[in-house]
């Protein structure tokens, strides 16, 4: 385990009930990185994402998280799941949902003035700020998405998961997003699996394919046959191009 | 204290009293209860958890009259089988990975079988219609004590962990990782959830009483941005319908769990009926 790394993995394999998911993973991350994760639907990036969380546990190898075991690097860990399964007409509204990002503040799960100014403060960062009374299920894909980001920062966390967060996103607040990530970057480490790496190429340091294996990149020696490689099948260029003009 | 609500109510019966002051009482819970069912999905559970509360009926009548332990009511049976079925099913599903509404249809049928045993070997006492569609006359003042020891349980512990069981209910895995023992909370809702139905199973009976949890707060939701504002209407709903019910009952000689739940399963229709009247109108301008 070493202290400056924020994943640390080696030899892992994970199966959840059958035929591994993720086979003998080698993986190094330091701190203050910005990676991108790509792969196939199906590859294991959210699977991924689950041992880095101590959501599940590897059946081989060893894992650390910032250091420690990753079911106790959980609270330093701002997460944004892919799918999520709300109730669609939760009443709940957007600063509500944002503040459970403060629930570990005392026992009780109480709020204080300071959780709100944190909530209200991120609501601000991802540009959310006039909405934080409207309910959570009157938002659009992209709002929702915006918000859940807010819940990940307002638990300060020192390490970013995001689960393909511009699925949802159309191109112009796509080109905000990335803004939020760049001030972000700043502060922590942030790991974002996304089929698009494009609209953060310049951010991008290393690129992570995940399809069973695990296999870093920089981004500088990335070429299309890699990612053909990767997906098995010629991909779309353009989905792409951005990616393989960058220099890392 | 109950002297000091008669006194309240125009009925001269003390039993009529019962119910009224019960319905009152439950309301509250109900309304707290009922908001976390319907936004958690869990009426399912909550119907199975009232069916199956037949079992501890059945034994508490068959202790009554065949062995003469009259300490062990029907409640106190009523009470024990839910948790025991609430226990049952939220263990299996949180451990077991079975499939979550093979378990329920299971302990929805045996609790009842077991029910219909005991009330079948029971002597002089044949007739489970009361228990299955509810019975004023089986408020007694004792009841109400046990009634009103229920509601504050269920409404300190909702009120002292409200933000956790938004969170558990909204997003389970997100909760987790912020630290909350979702699983916990989980039983927890399930318990509470298993003596608000059992509160209710007595006017209303344990096939009508999913209808009074779930009904006021589907509609509720319709109105509310915020849970707890769910939870407030819902509260002031099911009280509305379950006096407007005991009343309807009371002057029409109807059976009261049936009146009850009409009320609620009428208001739901006609909101639900608005609602779309109201989309299809804003969309035609």
């Amino acid at each position: 385990m070493k202290k400056d790394q924020a994943v640390f993995i080696k030899d892992l394999s994970f199966a959840y009930n059958g035929p591994y998911v993720l086979a003998e993973v080698n993986l190094a991350l330091e701190q203050g990185a910005f990676i991108s994760v790509v792969g196939p639907n199906g590859g294991g990036k959210t699977t991924l994402f689950k041992l880095i969380l101590g959501l599940v546990k590897p059946q081989k190898g060893e894992l650390s998280v910032l250091g420690r075991d990753p079911g106790k690097a959980r609270r330093l860990i701002g997460y944004v799941a892919q799918y999520s399964s709300f109730d669609e007409y939760f009443p709940v509204t957007a600063l509500e949902v944002v503040l459970m990002g403060r629930l570990d503040s005392n026992l009780l799960g109480r709020y204080g003035k300071q959780d709100m100014r944190k909530a209200e403060k991120s609501l601000a960062d991802v540009g959310l700020h006039n909405i934080a009374n409207i309910p959570f299920s009157e938002l659009s894909g992209g709002q929702r998405q915006r918000v859940l980001i807010a819940r990940a920062l307002v638990t300060e966390p020192k390490l970013l998961l995001l689960d393909e967060p511009t699925s949802n996103i159309d191109v112009s607040v796509e080109r905000k997003f990335a803004s939020v990530l760049e001030e972000l970057h700043k502060k922590m480490t942030i790991i974002m699996a996304t089929h698009d790496v494009g609209f953060v190429s310049h951010l991008v340091k290393s690129v992570i394919c995940v399809n069973k294996t695990v296999v870093l990149h920089p981004t500088s020696k990335l070429t299309t046959r890699i990612i053909d490689d990767l997906y098995g099948k010629k991909m779309r260029i353009i989905q792409h191009d951005k990616l393989c003009e960058t220099e890392g | 204290m109950i002297e000091f609500l008669y006194s309240l109510l125009p009925f001269k019966n003390p039993l009529i009293n019962n119910a009224f002051i019960a319905g009152i009482l439950s309301s509250v819970c109900f309304g707290i209860i009922g908001s976390f069912v319907v936004v958690k999905r869990i009426s399912a559970i909550a119907g199975s958890m009232a069916h199956s509360s037949l079992g501890g009926i059945g034994f508490a009548l068959f202790l009554h009259y065949n062995i003469a332990i009259l300490w062990f009511t029907p409640l106190i049976g009523a009470l024990i089988s839910a948790v025991v079925s609430a226990l049952i099913i939220g263990l299996v599903n949180l451990y077991a990975s079975q499939r979550e509404d093979t378990v329920i249809g299971a302990v929805w049928a045996i609790g009842m079988a077991i029910g219909l045993i005991f009330i079948f070997h029971t002597k002089k006492y044949k007739d489970a219609m009361s228990y299955l569609f509810g019975d004023i006359l089986f408020i007694s003042g004792e009841n109400l004590l046990i009634i009103v020891m229920l509601d504050v349980i269920v409404i300190a512990v909702c009120l002292l962990f409200y933000n956790k069981f938004l969170a558990v209910s909204f997003d389970q895995e997100f909760a987790k990782l912020r630290g909350v023992r979702v699983e916990f909370f989980y039983i927890l809702l399930l318990l509470l959830t298993a003596l608000t139905i059992v509160l209710m199973a007595t006017i209303v009976g344990i096939l009508l009483v999913i209808a009074l949890l779930t009904l006021p707060a589907a509609i509720a939701g319709l109105f509310s941005k915020k849970l707890w504002q769910m939870m407030l209407i819902s509260a002031f709903l099911c009280l509305v319908f379950t006096v407007t019910g005991l009343l309807l009952s009371y002057a029409y000689d109807l059976p009261p769990g049936a009146a009850i739940t009409l009320c609620a399963g009428g208001a739901y229709v006609l909101v639900l009926l608005l609602s779309q009247a109201k989309n299809k109108f804003f969309k035609s301008i």
